[in-house]
């Protein structure tokens, strides 16, 4: 029997999971501070073209290096954006879930207009790309899986974000304040900076999620509006489905980017092609109510908190 | 008077609507414990917010030993060396013992948590004031008493020179609170400085040097120990002469109104709560329910509510067996109930005052027809009650939140009593209330019971129980282990709880 496919579909898959998963590694940081940034999908796409734009400025210069100038540029604005985003909602009091939403019409609009001058109207890339770690060939004829830094990157992460939650200062204030803000006030912590820092920590991370969508080896992204709102709203989902906890916020992602990869891999006809398109939606939704039945969210999340 | 430490002149502090502090002067000396009494709403804890830098004041100033000092913030507070214990527990529900005693003062390198300095520095601590606690339990699954004990670590470790305990015994059962009494002579032995707010005057007689008394929002007066007595103290505080008898009618038990035989439930952490329970209430009596915190009375009460299921074991009112019934019907059956944890299961802390009020009896064709409810009447009601038992609140619009603890109370008390129920469950009626609303509210019961109605009257206040029980139950381990008539003394419950305690 051809194992190519499943070959095929962990390749594809795990490709598919590198931008969500990154994001949701960041949007988990936030949300354990108790704030819930529904403007991922700004967070997300802004940097993705900060990537892009960087990355062109810096070829003539630095050549193939530039893309990683984009990886820069991109974590730079994806924590500047959240910053502003955290700041509105903790020190100005705008609704959390009114500023995301801003941010995500504002991000919609610059979108298009980077587009075309990022790519080429057959969707390739100017600029240069990250390139692979190393590849892996013969597991099946032909076949070359190259594995980008990104990936690594997705894996190691949940072990770095447990530690950082887990045993550093910040980390502590971050749960704190995210489970009881008036207590960690009490305790001398200032639950504003906290949470602001932990939205522009997590910015950092949605902005390189959104830099994998445009300075990758990967072309499988051209990353309009489509491309880049599935990662960052399944990356949204997943956070919820793996219950705020790094490793399951891992799996859920990996399993949300296979879902993703059935119809390209399967070559299903057009017929049946919707229903496959679909499917990772399906996913998501039976996965949250499985996962929402023993969930504990932070009991601050969302809710403002404003000192009397 | 030593030393002074601490002083605080000229506070005032407005709420929309309510002048909380109205020009507050205290003088607190260096290792004393000054006592603040005051009924409820006096201004207590608004006092100690502003101090510890919750909330601002409007006026005043506030030095440190003779220095002036500005408390933005409760980072500057526990900068100045002051330590709070809040009368709604502060701790995070996730975080272990140990994380919740360092947070916000974490040894650390390069920002990683130092945890063996951590462990270290904490253990040093408990040895110091005799606060025996695991310290790798989470918080959320620690008996109150313990949370309390974690609140008190937390400042020291902080290195609280000045600790301020807002009722701290209002959650503690005589003999936590005796631990309590002797950490604190601990601590004032080595130098610190003890503010202790509390209505029990007992308390105030037991363990303070000196005692202020407030009264809506003002100084009545501040007074050494040595020259206090009840009385004194009492009407400073209520400006009026308080009571302590109650006129029980005689004793005639009437029809069965609640049986529990052989109950069992399973607690939150599975181990068997209630171990094979009987006993029963009667119309025309109080049942009182002593024992320790932790032995199965919160259980008991969940299951009789329908908020918990049993696991084994029957439960019946008059005749019907309620096991399985969910809570909504067990209210119908003409059941009132005090919950134990007033901001849990008592009230809706964002609604209004005339919102809470009407919870659970919105049933009632009074208040709702055909689902739609009739504010007029609810605003009525509300008022009524607002004044029947003087709870002071700048109006029934304010949300529950707003108001002082034992106002909180006083408006779920009320709500219950209003219905006259067959049965009251009331566990823990009066935690929190000034002696003049205790006074009010045992006063209710007792004129419920003389009304032919039955009580089951939960409390860890041994003195309550005393006082107003026709039988007493002992529970222990979730069993009975005891029971005691009217006239027995505190020494022979003492003693029932002690030799189990001895085993
Ligand atoms: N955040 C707030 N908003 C509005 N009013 C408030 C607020 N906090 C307190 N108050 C009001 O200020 C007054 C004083 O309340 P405070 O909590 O200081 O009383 P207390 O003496 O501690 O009473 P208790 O013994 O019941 O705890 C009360 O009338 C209360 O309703
Ligand atoms: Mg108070």
């Amino acid at each position: 029997m051809d194992l190519t496919w499943l070959i095929l579909l962990a390749a594809f898959g795990l490709e598919n999971a590198v931008p969500i998963g990154l994001a949701a590694q960041g949007e988990l940081i936030t949300e354990k501070s108790g704030i819930l940034n529904i403007g991922i999908y700004g967070g997300m796409a802004i940097p993705a073209f900060a990537a892009a734009a960087a990355d062109l400025a810096f070829g003539p210069v630095l050549g193939g290096g530039s893309a990683y100038m984009g990886l820069l540029a991109a974590m730079a604005t994806g924590a500047g954006l959240n910053f502003v985003f955290a700041y509105l909602s903790t020190k100005i009091h705008i609704d959390q879930v009114i500023a995301g939403i801003g941010i995500n019409i504002f991000a919609v609009g610059i979108t298009a207009v980077f587009l075309q001058r990022y790519y080429t109207v057959d969707g390739t890339p100017n600029g240069n790309t990250v390139a692979p770690l190393f590849s892996i060939t013969g597991l099946a004829q032909n076949l070359r899986i190259s594995i980008s830094p990104l990936m690594a990157a997705m894996f190691l992460l949940p072990i770095l974000v447990y530690l950082f939650l887990g045993r550093t200062k910040l980390g502590l204030h971050i749960r704190a304040v995210g489970e009881n803000p008036k207590a960690a006030e009490a305790a001398g912590v200032d639950v504003a900076w906290v949470r602001i820092a932990a939205t522009a920590i997590g910015g950092m991370l949605l902005g390189l999620g959104g830099a994998y969508l445009t300075v990758d080896f990967n072309p499988n992204f051209v990353p309009d509006y489509a491309q880049a709102i599935f990662p960052a709203f399944i990356a949204l989902a997943a956070v919820i489905a793996g219950g705020w906890k790094p490793g399951y916020v891992l799996a859920v992602s990996i399993l949300f980017g296979v879902t993703e990869a059935l119809r390209p891999v399967l070559a299903v006809s057009s017929a049946q092609g919707y229903l496959f398109t679909t499917l990772p939606y399906i996913v998501t939704v039976i996965v949250l109510g499985i996962a929402s039945k023993r969930l504990r969210p932070p009991a601050a999340l969302a809710l403002p908190y404003k000192k009397e | 008077m030593n030393e002074t430490m601490l002083r605080m002149a000229g506070i005032r502090k407005t709420f929309p609507g309510v002048v909380a502090l109205d020009g507050v002067d205290l003088t607190v000396g260096q290792g004393e414990v000054m006592g603040i009494l005051g009924e409820n709403g006096a201004g207590k804890s608004t006092l100690m917010n502003i101090l510890y830098g919750l909330y601002t004041m409007d006026a005043g100033t506030i030095e440190m030993q003779g220095k002036k000092v500005h408390i933005r913030n409760s980072a500057d507070a526990i900068g100045l060396g002051l330590g709070m214990v809040h009368q709604a527990f502060t701790l995070v529900p996730n975080l272990t013992v140990m994380e919740n005693i360092i947070l916000g003062s974490e040894p650390s390198r390069a920002g990683v948590v130092d945890r063996g300095r951590a462990r270290a520095q904490v253990l040093a601590l408990v040895k110091q004031v005799g606060l025996d606690i695991d310290l790798d339990t989470m918080a959320e699954d620690l008996p109150t008493g313990f949370k309390q004990r974690v609140e008190i670590l937390k400042a020291l470790h902080r290195g609280a020179k000045v600790l301020i305990l807002d009722e701290p015994t209002a959650v503690l059962t005589p003999i936590e609170a005796e631990e309590l009494f002797k950490s604190v002579r601990r601590l004032t032995q080595g130098g610190s400085t003890v503010i202790f707010i509390t209505h029990k005057l007992k308390e105030v007689m037991a363990i303070t040097n000196r005692i202020t008394i407030m009264r809506r929002g003002k100084v009545v007066t501040t007074l050494d120990t040595k020259d206090a007595n009840f009385d004194v103290l009492a009407n400073a505080m209520v400006g009026r002469q308080v009571q302590r008898k109650f006129n029980f009618g005689p004793y005639k038990p009437g029809e069965l109104l609640l049986q529990v035989e052989g109950l069992r439930a399973a607690s939150k952490h599975k181990t068997e709560a209630l171990d094979g329970l009987s006993f029963s209430v009667n119309a025309g009596e109080i049942v009182g329910v002593a024992g320790v915190e932790g032995n199965g009375q919160t259980e008991l009460v969940e299951c009789i509510m329908g908020l918990m299921k049993p696991t084994g074991g029957a439960i019946r009112l008059g005749t019907k067996l309620i096991n399985k019934l969910p809570t909504s019907e067990v209210l119908k059956l003409s059941v009132g109930h005090v919950p134990e944890d007033r901001a849990l299961n008592g009230l809706i802390l964002d609604f209004s005052v005339a919102e809470n009020v009407v919870l659970g009896a919105t049933e009632s064709t009074d208040f709702s027809r055909r689902g739609v409810m009739a504010p007029r009447k609810i605003r009525d009601f509300a008022r009524k009650i607002v004044k029947l038992f003087n709870v002071s609140a700048a109006g029934i619009d304010v949300k529950a939140r707003n108001l002082s603890g034992g106002n909180q109370q006083k408006i779920i008390v009320g709500r219950e009593l209003a219905g006259q129920p067959h049965l009251l469950i009331a566990h823990q009626p009066t935690r929190g209330l000034d002696v003049a609303s205790t006074e009010y509210i045992q006063s209710l019961l007792v004129d419920s019971r003389n009304a032919g109605r039955g009580v089951l009257l939960v409390s860890a206040d041994f003195d309550e129980i005393l006082d107003l029980s026709d039988r007493i139950l002992v529970l222990y381990e979730g069993k009975i282990i005891g029971e005691l008539n009217r006239g027995a003394g505190i020494g022979e419950l003492g003693r029932l709880l002690g030799g189990i305690a001895a085993k």
